[in-house]
């Protein structure tokens, strides 16, 4: 067997040590209407390296081109819930992936998911919408802080940049 | 009345599964504008008129 010597020092650094990294959770309620896709408002940050996160509008749009890990979760608690709960990425405003499970009449319920997903860098952007048919709208959970009992968040980062 | 009760209303047969599952989508972008019809792909029943929903109480 061979040996390779090194006869100097070579920084590895990834191509995405500096990429875009956020989280963001819903510091107010968000009401979902009924057998309707509405859109969760996260509108607290907890950081956004790189401000790609924008809290006006509850959306991620990525300035560096690549491949992105997107985590989310909507919790609804308080409330007696029979139905469905789906929770959805939407790309570019229209539904990419869902995930979704049959509450069972419990009082509490959440649903949360994950995806890696392309963005251009430019023009691709990424939001939550949630689905509930309990028949009457039900308020997403809200937390007073990113730290603590944490239940509706949306993260995401840059896991290779293309 | 919301939205999903006033197309109950006038399409009873339709179901919870037209709604989840991409037939017919209705969205709401809590931006204050409230509930509407995305998308309305059903096979054979029309999409309702403005007016047809404002006649549902």
């Amino acid at each position: 067997m061979g040996t390779l010597n090194l006869s100097s020092t070579v920084a590895v650094t990834p191509d995405n040590y500096s990429g875009p990294a956020f989280y963001a959770y819903a510091s107010v309620a968000t009401s979902l209407s009924s057998s309707t896709y509405t859109k969760v408002l996260f509108q607290s940050e907890s950081y956004d390296t790189n401000g790609n996160y924008d809290t006006s509008l509850s959306r991620f749009t990525p300035t560096v081109a690549g491949y992105y890990q997107l985590n989310y979760a909507v919790s609804v608690a308080n409330n007696s819930f029979s139905g469905r709960l789906l929770v959805v990425i939407y790309r570019n405003g229209s539904l990419n992936f869902y995930s979704a499970s049959n509450t069972g009449g419990h009082t509490q319920y959440g649903q949360a998911g994950a995806a890696l997903v392309y963005a251009n860098g430019s023009t691709d952007y990424f939001e939550i919408y949630a689905y509930q048919d309990s028949g009457s709208a039900k308020n997403a959970d809200a937390a007073a802080n990113p730290n603590s009992q944490v239940s509706t968040f949306f993260q995401g980062c840059l896991l290779r940049a293309a | 009345m919301t939205l999903h009760k006033k197309i109950i209303t006038l399409y009873p047969e339709l179901n919870e599964f037209n709604f989840s599952n991409g037939i017919i989508i209705f969205q709401n972008d809590s931006d204050g504008r409230g509930d509407y019809i995305k998308e309305w792909n059903h096979p054979t029943l029309p999409r309702p008129t403005q007016e047809q929903l404002d006649s549902v109480e």
